[in-house]
């Protein structure tokens, strides 16, 4: 009887408190109700921090990230019909979707704008067989690491140890041969010690 | 010295950027919806490229149709050469035109009790020079002899309008062998009709206006258009034009009758407004039947979508009427708002096809009346909703 106290102009938002989430944003995707600008807003506002993260992660300049996110959140509303979510854990396949959408776009972007990989710089580093981290260590700092590394690299090394892509795939994606891919994250790997030890382990070091 | 255990840098990085997420501000929304709706202003609309495809369409078939025939200008000149410069020597006033001006003058003279000196050197001068002046001092000479200032002033003053009038005649003959002469009818003819007469000129083009009742499975709506039709041959024409359609479209949703306490959406409507070009090809198969084949992009110019609520409860007669059955009623309510769904969205539209009837009591009217039934392609043909669509178009041509 609680519910008659909202009164039918506001039914819409009883509708969505009465729901979880989950099943919600499920019955949005599975194009059971319409995609407002409200509900957009709300996943928008639900999904823009993850997918900052990530989009950071690939592209040095934040305003870019930025632009990646926005045009992912864009072919995800345009898109929507094409996700299906199956399974027990809906908000985490559609994290899991949005996330790939925002990692495709970032490739897509570093390939409108690709030269030759520049593996030149990393090859005159110091290479360290193990360094440990501290594990205060901000995020910004980690990011200005990953900003050291050449394009190539910081992307293998992304998509092979934060997406969890096999080399096989990453191959396929970057149009390179899996072998290289298995080389770009060895010397990405090594670009990222070389550079913790040259810029944040000695600073800590004093 | 710091004790904590470290661990290895890669394994580091990793755990930390995986978790790592930048806070949100509500201005990052407003970015979005800004750099959203400036991208959609870029790419050229589907919308505009089909338009200009149907123009350029348009302007190649008029062309090949109605301008290439006038450059073969020789054989049209010769038809209408002969006719036009004897008929006027054939008439009895051009082949003598003496008689004619010594007629006229006659009454005159009559009148002033003076013939045939005046009215023969007033004739032959007439049809000789058109300045009074020198009438008056070459033929008439001495003041004495001219009697009839009047006549003769008279006379001369007519003859060149005369003969212009032939001239021109035989002028625009030449020049635009297919431009039919203005006739006493045109001369009554005013306002938009008349100039609608002179514009339409060679072309053959029929302008024309239509309103349009549309109906879907969820509902009627009304639209309206003007269009252009251009006949290719004598069965077959193009129409092309632009106008605003309605449309209702939606979705009925089972309601649960167990669930008597919140209100249930048991139906979504979306009343669609929308520009579009219609562009058809049509085929004549009578003089009052034709059927016709067009495609009719739009764009959505606005989207108001309803929501149907229902909310269901149990009711009894009270105690004092004695009647204590429950019975389940069913309460619904309707809320509207705008919607973002199809707005600012280019389609591809319809494929449509039509009849076209002009009943015997409307053909002076120039009234077609065209059933039709549009068949939703490409991105709708897969929509959550029902495009399919069918009507009566009530057109008026201008002709």
């Amino acid at each position: 009887m609680e519910a008659q106290n909202f009164g039918h102009t506001r039914l819409g938002y009883l509708l969505y408190v009465d729901k979880k989430d989950d099943d919600f944003l499920a019955d949005i995707f599975d194009g059971e109700v319409g995609l407002t600008a409200e509900l957009e807003e709300w996943i928008y506002s639900r999904y823009w921090g993850k997918l900052m993260g990530v989009a950071r992660r690939y592209v040095p300049n934040r305003e870019t990230a930025r632009e990646i996110v926005n045009d992912s959140f864009v072919k995800a509303f345009n898109k929507r019909a094409t996700f299906k979510g199956e399974g027990n854990d809906k908000k985490a396949i559609l994290e899991a979707w949005l996330v790939r959408i925002t990692v495709n776009t970032a490739i897509d972007r570093f390939r409108t704008q690709r030269t030759l990989p520049d593996t030149v710089a990393i090859d005159g580093l110091e290479n360290h067989p193990a360094v440990e981290m501290d594990d205060t260590l901000d995020v910004e700092d980690i990011l200005q690491l990953l900003q050291g590394l050449p394009d190539l690299h910081r992307i293998v090394f992304n998509l092979y140890e934060l997406e969890g892509y096999s080399h096989d795939e990453i191959g396929r994606l970057m149009g390179i041969p899996s072998s290289s891919s298995r080389v770009y994250l060895t010397k990405a790997k090594q670009g990222l010690r070389a550079l913790y030890i040259k810029y944040i382990g000695g600073r800590r070091d004093g | 010295m710091d004790k904590r255990p470290r661990k290895e840098l890669i394994d580091g990085l990793r755990d930390s950027l995986r978790n790592f997420e930048e806070r949100y501000d509500r201005s990052e929304w407003e970015h979005f919806q800004r750099q959203r709706n400036k991208r959609r202003r870029k790419p050229i609309p589907l919308f505009v490229k089909l338009a200009g495809i149907a123009a350029s369409l348009f302007l190649m078939v008029y062309a090949s149709v109605r301008i290439l025939p006038l450059l073969d200008f020789t054989d049209d000149a010769g038809k209408h050469i002969p006719s036009e410069v004897t008929s006027p020597q054939k008439e009895p006033e051009q082949e003598n035109p003496d008689s004619l001006v010594v007629d006229s003058i006659a009454k005159s003279i009559e009148e002033e009790q003076t013939q045939e000196t005046a009215s023969v050197s007033i004739a032959q001068k007439t049809y000789s020079s058109s300045f009074v002046g020198q009438i008056e001092g070459e033929e008439i000479g001495s003041p004495g002899k001219n009697k009839h200032p009047k006549v003769i002033e008279h006379v001369e003053l007519n003859t060149p309008l005369a003969r212009s009038v032939t001239n021109e005649r035989l002028v625009r003959t030449w020049s635009l062998p297919t431009t039919p002469f203005v006739s006493g009818v045109d001369r009554k003819e005013k306002g938009f009709y008349r100039w609608y007469r002179k514009s339409r000129g060679p072309s053959g083009l029929d302008v024309g206006a239509n309103i349009t009742p549309v109906f879907t499975d969820k509902g009627i709506s009304l639209g309206g258009g003007v269009s252009v039709q251009l006949p290719l041959s004598n069965r077959l024409s193009t129409e092309v034009g632009v106008g605003y359609m309605g449309l209702r479209i939606g979705k009925n949703f089972e309601a649960n009758k167990t669930d008597t306490v919140s209100l249930q959406t048991v139906g979504v409507r979306n009343a669609i407004g929308m520009v579009a070009i219609p562009i058809s090809l049509n085929y004549a198969f009578t003089e009052s039947f034709s059927g016709s084949l067009g495609l009719v992009p739009f764009r959505v110019v606005r989207d108001q979508r309803t929501d149907i609520l229902q909310r269901y409860r149990w009711v009894s007669g009270g105690v004092l009427s004695g009647d204590t059955t429950g019975r389940l009623i069913g309460e619904r309510t309707r809320m509207k708002r705008a919607d973002s769904l199809y707005m600012g969205n280019t389609y591809l539209g319809f494929i449509q096809v039509s009849g076209r009837y002009t009943p015997s009591l409307l053909k002076k009217r120039n009234v077609v009346i065209s059933p039709f039934i549009a068949v939703p392609v490409g991105r709708l043909q897969d929509d959550e909703y029902r495009w399919l669509n069918g009507g009566v178009s009530i057109r008026f041509y201008l002709q």
